[in-house]
């Protein structure tokens, strides 16, 4: 165990355990929101550059305010269930997708001494928390009813249970590195940054990652050209809104681990750490961003081969290397 | 289980295929056309498109109106390439008449319709690469596109539905300003085609997903009567503006393009590479364009092409778009069938499209070019 | 692609290509379509289009008329046009087996004329809905629905539209 936390300090400053448990989720919630509201107009402002268009630019100061704009409309509008769904697995795929998320967020140690929860195996939590998400997005795509929904959630599943394995294989050198499981741990072993020395590891990693968060190319279970929205396309108002909430917080969770794993976390001179946290993930970020506004979409076999033919091989030499490397 | 190559019949007991309705609202439909397709998974065993959603009778309308109330439908039939539609029918009814069109006309003419297919090949780039999930280029084609309706607005007055010809020329004259804006465009556009090519062509995924996709080998040319950059890219050269060069396509040195394989990748190619053709030849005539009228001085007051059978086809942004006009010696025509390019070339989705994934669909489907209103007219 | 030689052929004039755009027209008997068309696919032709006249009012015949057009898939345009008379009431004879375009061709007879094709495989509505009656490419065709009115060409008597006013034949043809 790692020394003093801010979550300790955190839950000592309430009297009583359950407001402080309903400050920490409140905190999580607000943060997941705002997140989603910067991310998604940082995704239209990315996405404008590229296209040589300006973006939102009249709700608010550079269009910061859009997203809000749209959001009271989500939440303005009707929630829609259709007559033919299956109603438990439709309403509650939403919530599943979206509940993990509080609780992976809180496993993130954002500075050297501020981390809402930190034990031996955050990084084996913290993935298996990720795996729920293939659990929403197919109870949303069978709860659907609908062939496009769940073709899409069949895609989704597919496609990310591939992508944990070369995802998982990434992530293993590192861990014998450090001969730790824990985020923090890794992260504060790192007087460099591993990238130097695991860079094939971080870019299957990131890959895996991109995929796992179904974002372009790999965004084939909702590919609005083939499958209308894939998994969501039944859900309307703030359900809808809710995938997409969720889509946003996995971003910052899967590039945040990259950031702990190969960046050095907080590290960074001058600047606060979680200053240095917050730069490297949402560069991560905008790196997938930049990846979904110029490439094509990729199709589901190749998709497939990709993960099992060059991925998960490559992971394994990769990770075979590191092994001998370490015990010469 | 075995089952057949192309098949649309459920087999009872067999509980792994089933329809799927593409359309007829569908985002990669480009319209409302509605496929009917039996999968496997996501495995097409057998397709069957079911067209008319767009039907608006403009055959019947034809026949009870006279020739030149019909004008501006023709532009209307294909919405892309409105102006080759609506020249190519002034075309059809001169030649009917025997009515001489004034040079500068002829040149007008041919410089508007190269503009349109430009602007036809663009819309194109844009939506297939959407319909591959690539949002960007999308953007840059329709930028490049919105430049072209300027020019073309600046003398037409529309941006989609020009009706601009007239029988015996065309109904404005244009000025220094349109010609040197379609001069300029061309210097221009040919930079943005290297551009293209960098950001479409030479991109490892698009290539995965084009080629050897959707093959549509010469064979289909005999059997169905594929035309166009569909014909061309299986490697046969066909154009209709060097094989039966109507107007004055002759006076220019322009070449085919053809691809090999007939898969997506070679449709792609195709196009572009038309694109640059159309660049050539708006060029040569921009630089050839003599002084003078733009209407014929005598075009009759009444159009009565002579009684019997004509037919007059132009090389359209999709194919071989012909007209087959059965006269009666009146100001309106007994029949007058609009052979359309798009019609053919769903029709052969039933024998493309088997074997392939779903996704393919949409590749294949976008890689044809189909205009909805076209097909169903 | 061996040379054009077209049996069961009735009657052949050549035609002024530069005024018409087609260089022979034919007729055949409906029932001898298919034994022409394959001798054109055999010649390396490929069909262009299947046009239906309705020639009861045009030339009093009470029958319609398929006009088959080839063309060569390569080399210098070569365009026949194969006229066969159909009488009303009577099938003509689908080509679907040898120019597979034929298939969607004859089913947009069989729609817009509702001329019978025998033989064809499934011969079925293509651009009027499955369940419609009624043959709009015919020239005494009523559309039963009086707000489409101006589409058949047909004047309605005066008032036989509500609300519509009886010079609604000419120019007020917004579709």
């Amino acid at each position: 165990m790692t020394a003093p936390h801010a979550t300790t300090q955190f839950f000592h400053t309430f009297d009583n355990p359950w407001i402080a448990i309903a400050a920490a989720t409140g905190a999580m919630l607000g943060f997941i929101t705002i997140n989603a509201l910067w991310l998604i107009w940082l995704e239209r402002k990315v996405s404008a550059r590229m296209q040589r268009r300006y973006g939102p630019t009249e709700v608010g100061p550079f269009g910061l305010l859009q997203t809000l704009a749209d959001v009271v409309k989500l939440v303005g509008k009707e929630l829609i269930t259709p007559d033919h769904v299956h109603r438990p697995l439709y309403l509650i795929a939403p919530i599943l997708a979206f509940a993990p998320l509080a609780a992976l967020l809180s496993l993130l140690p954002i500075d050297a001494d501020w981390v809402f929860h930190d034990f031996d195996i955050t990084l084996v939590l913290l993935l298996a928390f990720s795996g729920l998400n293939v659990i929403a997005i197919f109870a949303a795509g069978w709860g659907s009813n609908n062939k496009y929904a769940l073709l899409g959630a069949v895609r989704a599943v597919a496609q990310n249970i591939s992508y944990e394995i070369p995802l998982l294989l990434a992530v293993l050198p590192i861990v014998l590195m450090t001969r730790s499981l824990s985020l923090h741990e890794i992260a504060s072993a790192q007087s460099y940054p591993f990238i130097l020395v695991q860079p094939l590891a971080f870019i299957i990693y990131f890959i895996s990652a991109t995929a796992e968060t179904n974002r372009a190319p790999f965004d084939i279970p909702e590919a609005e050209s083939e499958l209308i929205a894939g998994f969501h396309t039944e859900y309307s108002g703030m359900r809808f809104g809710v995938f997409f909430l969720a889509e946003f917080t996995n971003m910052v969770i899967v590039c945040a681990v990259a950031t702990l794993l190969f960046l050095g976390g907080w590290k960074g001179p001058l600047l606060p750490g979680f200053v240095w946290f917050f730069i490297k993930v949402y560069g991560l970020i905008a790196v997938m961003m930049v990846f979904r506004w110029t490439f094509p979409r990729l199709r589901f076999d190749q998709l497939m081969t990709f993960a099992w033919t060059i991925l998960v091989p490559l992971a394994l030499v990769n990770l075979l290397v590191t092994i001998v490397v370490l015990k010469l | 289980m075995m089952r057949p190559k192309s098949t649309m019949e459920l087999v009872p007991g067999d509980d792994e295929t089933y329809y799927l309705n593409m359309g007829p609202q569908h985002p990669s439909t480009h319209g409302v056309l509605r496929l009917r397709l039996h999968l496997e998974g996501e495995r097409i065993l057998g397709a069957e498109p079911v067209i008319g959603y767009g039907h608006r009778a403009h055959e019947k309308m034809a026949e009870n109106r006279d020739y030149l109330q019909f004008l501006p439908n023709t532009s209307r039939i294909d919405y892309l390439s409105g102006m080759i539609y609506n020249l190519g029918y002034c075309q059809a009814i001169e030649k009917a008449m025997q009515i001489e069109v004034p040079e500068r006309a002829e040149y007008i003419r041919v410089i508007c319709a190269e503009l349109n297919r430009l602007t036809s090949h663009l819309l194109w780039l844009g939506t297939y690469l959407l319909d591959l999930g690539g949002f960007t280029p999308f953007l840059y084609a329709f930028d490049d596109r919105e430049k072209l309706l300027d020019i073309l607005d600046s003398v037409t007055g529309s941006r989609l539905t020009y009706s601009y010809g007239r029988f015996g020329g065309v109904s404005m004259d244009v000025d220094d300003t349109f010609l040197r804006a379609a001069a300029d465009y061309c210097t221009y556009f040919r930079k943005r085609i290297d551009e293209y090519h960098a950001l479409v062509t030479h991109n490892i995924i698009f290539r995965h997903r084009t080629k050897g996709v959707g093959v549509m080998g010469p064979q289909l040319a005999l059997d169905y009567g594929v035309s166009g950059p569909c014909l061309r890219a299986a490697g046969v050269a066909r154009d209709l503006r060097k094989d039966e060069p109507y107007g004055i396509y002759d006076r220019f040195a322009f070449d085919i393009v053809t691809a090999e394989g007939g898969d997506c990748f070679a449709r792609h190619m195709v196009r572009m590479g038309e694109m640059e053709q159309s660049l050539n030849i708006i060029e040569q005539a921009v630089g050839g364009i003599p002084d003078g009228p733009v209407l014929a001085a005598k075009v009759p007051k009444r159009i009565r092409p002579p009684a019997g059978e004509h037919y007059f086809a132009v090389e359209s942004a999709r194919g071989h778009f012909g007209m087959y006009l059965r006269s009666d010696g009146t100001d309106v025509p007994v029949r007058l069938k609009l052979r359309t390019p798009s019609f053919v070339h769903v029709a052969t989705m039933p024998v493309v499209l088997p074997g392939t994934m779903l996704a393919d669909t949409v590749a294949i489907l976008g890689s044809i070019d189909i205009v909805i209103p076209e097909i169903d007219r | 692609m061996s040379e054009l030689s077209l049996p069961n052929i009735a009657e052949s004039t050549d035609v002024d290509y530069s005024e018409r755009g087609m260089q022979h027209q034919h007729t055949a008997a409906a029932a001898d379509m298919p034994a022409v068309a394959a001798a054109f696919r055999t010649a390396g032709y490929s069909l262009e289009h299947i046009t239906c006249l309705d020639l009861r009012q045009v030339e009093g015949i009470g029958a319609f008329r398929l006009d088959y057009q080839f063309n060569p898939v390569e080399g210098p345009v070569d365009r026949h046009v194969v006229q066969a008379v159909v009488a009303e009431g009577q099938a003509a004879t689908s080509i679907a087996g040898i120019f597979a375009a034929a298939d969607w061709y004859e089913r947009e007879v069989f729609d817009m004329h509702g001329v019978d094709v025998s033989g064809h495989p499934d011969l079925k509505r293509i651009l009027m809905p499955d369940g419609y009656t009624g043959f709009p490419l015919r020239k005494d065709f009523v559309d039963e629905d009086p707000e489409r009115h101006q589409l058949s060409g047909v004047v309605l008597e005066p008032g036989a539209v509500p609300g519509d006013e009886p010079a609604a034949e000419e120019g007020a043809d917004e579709v």
